[in-house]
């Protein structure tokens, strides 16, 4: 029987981006997209365990399942491009999923459907934060689940001994069999680089459109705020002893505050 | 027709019949490699066969050793006539080429004498070269192939040994009416007792001289000095490309789904003729960065290793030739055969780090005397790892995650690029308002708080000139020189193409850069995608306003100023003495000079992408350097690369001596301005 392996990813705006406000909305002009750090981590270790199913005689499909807008499909392919075979996209252009109760109703519908033997996440979406979609995936398929997952490793055909990261530096260790739910910490392995011939490969594999179940959104949100600007810095220059006497002087003249 | 020319005559076909064989068979081998277009250019291509091969220009860099090299060199052309007379001799029955006249003859005998006396002493002073000097650069040779050397040595004394004995003894016996050009063999006549010496005793040394030329011929095909033969063409077949442009192959045909050198067989005849053609002497390994740091790479054992490897599968190549081996053909190899046939250069041949190594400063490509291409060759194994198999130093793949994501490499939010320049009122290049040139500030001017300051001093200069120049803004993007180095050619060929688009949007027809890897690559690189301006780079540009009194820098305030040499803009574009007379502008004195600058500079360590990956073998290169700066007494170095101000200023820093100033060759100018 061929086993499948579900990835969830999200796209979400690359953490280096600067993000600014267009009137009420946020302005998405400069932003970029890049597949959820976190979700790579999920995605290669998907791969590994594929590869090594694959050796042991297995035959193994990896399904990456996005929700997101149409643009979100360029995270389905490049996770294509690393080894990833075919693409559920849940489409969502009016951003009707807007939180875990909503979103993980959808990806869970899909994954219902799918019958994954495994599925990976990243623990969390750097845009959102919210660290709970994929756990609550997986109490709405009833599989259990392990969050913050950094290491991995196959004792038998259906289970695994899997180390979780909590606080301090301390590894929960933990067996469990498959069907599962794990998500994946940074530790956990590095996503490889696309050859290309998988970029080229990526290009021919299927992405199913499907639309967005009727789903419940807890909230709604109501605005945003950006962070206060950064004070003006002053560089004193010149001799140490020059330097502290500005110092001085600027605290106590401008500064007010010696 | 006399036993003696029947003889003589079964020797030379047998002789020549084996080794057309054995030569023939390395020919095939090497035409059955993929190709490459080397034929064009014949009046460049004598030009630099004149240069390198009649002239020895490389090896004269090291006088003693290059001046045996040329006697032997010469030597052998001479010679080679005194042994073609040789073989007349045996064919006819003792004709000599009295066809070319009494003069004509006198000088041929005169000069075959002279060369026998030379090439011998050039041979004794090579034995004690190797014997008792023992260079450096040879001292990791294979016992196989220093006793190569030495009997190749050997063979060459033998050769003028025997033929100025059998002269002697045609002087000594009367019957040489030349014996007045021949002065060496003429005094070597003293020396056989009085009366004519035996015919018997001149026939041995005749034979064995032939013998020798003969044996020699029949040994080359299996050692190293096989150089003899290919040498002179692999420098007729060099590369006239700038040195510094890579080749751009098709990534977009789809029915190619291979690239790079994966195999031996992948690797172009080119790069097959390069292995024949080293003849290990171990120059390139002189001022390789890698080697003296002691890493793994090597030049010179790529050099070998590739042979061996070529040498290894030889046999499969021939038997399925220079087609790629199909099922029934995989079917058919034996299991060793298979193996070798399927063998990957990397990790097969060489290790990953051994490629990875590279810094891409082309000292070794500078150094050798037969214009071998070891970086080319590295640079597509690179390619063969990073585009077949998605395989690289993990820190390569952030890097290239930056690259790709925001065009820089320490993954700045690109929206932010050159905003400081903005702020401070630097104009947007525009098409039609009489802009000089675009600055093109490259990813350390625009996010390297450090290579900013270098910028800013450019600036400076620009604008106290009355320069009126514009800058992309975030509209610049990373050109694609670092990726490409290292292996990266598909994410290389997309920025090339999004960077070029830009330019031509603006109709820029003049760069000036400050990075000396933009220069290289906006200046030899972009025109093989139709990228046609010219492009500068600060050191030359500044150098020129200083020359043309558009600035005059206040000079004599800092003394003692050491330069750096960046690969990129030295070796690899021969730009040596601006950035020098830059500084006796400033200082108002010549700098001082490290050991190992200009051709010979010492590579930061920064190049071929190894900036972003981890230096974990070996000490550390910009350690080296540094030692060499604090050696070199000065109080301040200059660098005209963003790459070398880092490594510089780290390799100071790590020996505490931050009190050596590191300063852009701009920063020392703008500093000087009134």
């Amino acid at each position: 029987m061929a086993l499948k392996i579900g990835v969830l990813l999200k796209h979400v705006p690359d953490t280096n981006s600067r993000i600014q406000l267009k009137g009420e909305m946020i302005d998405e002009t400069d932003i970029k997209y890049v597949i959820n750090p976190y979700d790579e981590f999920a995605i290669e270790e998907a791969i590994k365990t594929k590869d090594l199913w694959v050796k042991g005689g297995e035959q193994v499909e990896i399904v990456g399942i996005c929700l997101g807008p149409t643009a979100a499909q360029k995270s389905l392919r490049d996770a294509f491009a690393v080894g990833v075979d075919r693409g559920i996209h849940i489409l969502d252009n009016d951003k009707k999923a807007i939180d875990a109760r909503s979103v993980s109703q959808a990806l869970a519908k899909v994954c219902a459907e799918e019958k994954f033997n495994l599925i990976f996440a990243g623990k969390q979406a750097v845009d959102t934060d919210a660290h709970a979609v994929a756990q609550m995936v997986a109490e709405r398929l009833k599989m259990p689940h392990i969050a913050v997952v950094s290491k991995c490793e196959w004792t038998g055909a259906t289970s695994a001994k899997v180390e979780r990261d909590i606080e301090g530096g301390m590894k929960e260790i933990y067996t469990v069999k498959m069907p599962a739910l794990l998500t994946a910490n940074k530790g956990l392995n590095k996503m490889r680089l696309a050859s290309l011939p998988g970029i080229r490969a990526a290009s021919k594999k299927e992405i199913k459109e499907v639309p967005l179940p009727e789903v419940k959104a807890g909230y709604k949100v109501k605005g945003w705020s950006l962070p206060p600007e950064r004070g003006k810095v002053k560089l004193i220059e010149g001799e140490p002893e020059k330097q502290a006497a500005e110092l001085v002087r600027l605290l106590h003249e401008e500064a007010k505050v010696v | 027709m006399t036993v003696f020319q029947i003889s003589t005559i079964t020797l030379l076909v047998l002789s020549f019949g084996i080794f057309s064989l054995s030569f023939g068979r390395i020919v095939r081998i090497i035409s059955l490699a993929k190709p490459r277009n080397r034929f064009r250019d014949f009046l460049k291509r004598a030009f630099v066969f004149n240069e390198h091969v009649l002239l020895h220009k490389k090896m004269f860099r090291q006088f003693v050793p290059g001046l045996l090299h040329f006697i032997i060199f010469w030597g052998f052309v001479i010679l080679t006539a005194g042994t073609m007379e040789w073989m007349y001799y045996g064919i006819t029955g003792g004709q000599h080429f009295h066809f070319l006249g009494h003069t004509g003859y006198a000088a041929f005998s005169f000069a075959e004498d002279l060369f026998n006396f030379l090439v011998f002493l050039a041979v004794a002073a090579a034995f004690y070269r190797r014997i008792v000097i023992k260079p450096k650069r040879m001292a990791d040779n294979s016992f196989k192939s220093k006793a190569d050397a030495y009997f190749i040595l050997s063979l060459i004394w033998g050769l003028v040994i025997t033929n100025l004995l059998t002269h002697s003894i045609s002087i000594h016996n009367g019957t040489d009416e030349f014996a007045a050009y021949q002065p060496i063999a003429a005094a070597l006549a003293q020396i056989w007792p009085q009366g004519p010496v035996s015919e018997n005793v001149y026939l041995f040394f005749w034979w064995a001289h032939l013998a020798i030329v003969l044996g020699f011929l029949n040994f080359l095909p299996y050692s190293k000095h096989f150089h003899v033969i290919v040498a002179a063409p692999n420098v007729w077949f060099s590369k006239l490309e700038p040195r510094g442009q890579l080749s751009f192959p098709n990534l977009e045909d789809e029915t190619i789904t291979k690239f790079g050198a994966e195999k031996v067989n992948d690797l172009s005849w080119k790069n097959l003729l390069d292995s024949y053609a080293c003849t290990e002497c171990g120059r390139c390994n002189e001022f390789c960065p890698t080697t003296t740091t002691g890493k793994e790479l090597r030049p010179k054992t790529l050099m070998i290793n590739l042979r061996a490897a070529v040498t290894e599968q030889a046999p499969i190549s021939l038997a399925l030739n220079g087609k790629v081996a199909d099922e029934a053909a995989l079917a058919k190899m034996s299991p060793e055969q298979r193996a070798c046939y399927e063998k990957e250069l990397v990790p097969g041949t060489f290790s990953d780090q051994f490629i990875w190594d590279c810094t891409t400063c082309g000292a070794c490509v500078e150094a050798c005397p037969v214009l071998i291409d070891h970086v080319d060759a590295i640079v597509d194994m690179r390619r063969a790892l990073v585009l077949n198999k998605g395989s690289n130093p993990e820190e390569a793949t952030t890097a290239f995650r930056n690259f790709e994501t925001v065009s820089n490499p320490w993954g700045f939010n690109e929206s932010t690029r050159q905003e400081w320049l903005t702020e401070k009122g630097v104009p947007h290049y525009e098409a039609d308002q009489n802009f000089e040139f675009l600055y093109y500030i490259g990813c350390a001017g625009s996010f390297d708080d450090r290579n900013k300051k270098v910028v800013d001093s450019v600036v400076k200069i620009l604008q106290s000139a009355n320069v009126k120049f514009g800058i992309l803004g975030k509209e610049e993007k990373c050109n694609g020189e670092t990726v490409r180095r290292m292996g990266n050619e598909y994410l290389g060929q997309q920025m090339m193409k999004a960077n070029k688009e830009t330019l031509e949007k603006y109709k820029v027809s003049k760069i000036l850069t400050s990075c000396p890897h933009c220069f290289n690559t906006l200046k030899n690189e972009y025109p093989e995608i139709g990228g046609s301006w010219e492009v500068i780079h600060h050191s030359e540009y500044i150098n020129e306003l200083i020359a043309a009194g558009r600035i005059k820098p206040d000079g004599g305030k800092m003394k003692n100023v050491t330069y750096h040499d960046s690969c990129y803009i030295g070796r690899y574009n021969k730009i040596y003495d601006e950035p020098r007379e830059i500084i006796e502008a400033v200082t108002k004195e010549k700098p001082i000079e490290m050991e190992r600058s200009k051709e010979k500079g010492f590579c930061c360590g920064a190049g071929g992408g190894r900036m972003w990956m981890e230096e974990k073998t070996g000490t550390r290169i910009n350690v080296n350097r540094a030692e060499e700066v604090i050696a070199s007494k000065a109080e301040t170095v200059c660098v005209a690369c963003p790459f070398c101000m880092t490594m510089v200023t780290d390799g100071l820093k790590s020996k505490a001596r931050e009190d050596i100033k590191v300063r852009d060759i701009s920063e020392i100018v703008a500093e000087a301005l009134p």
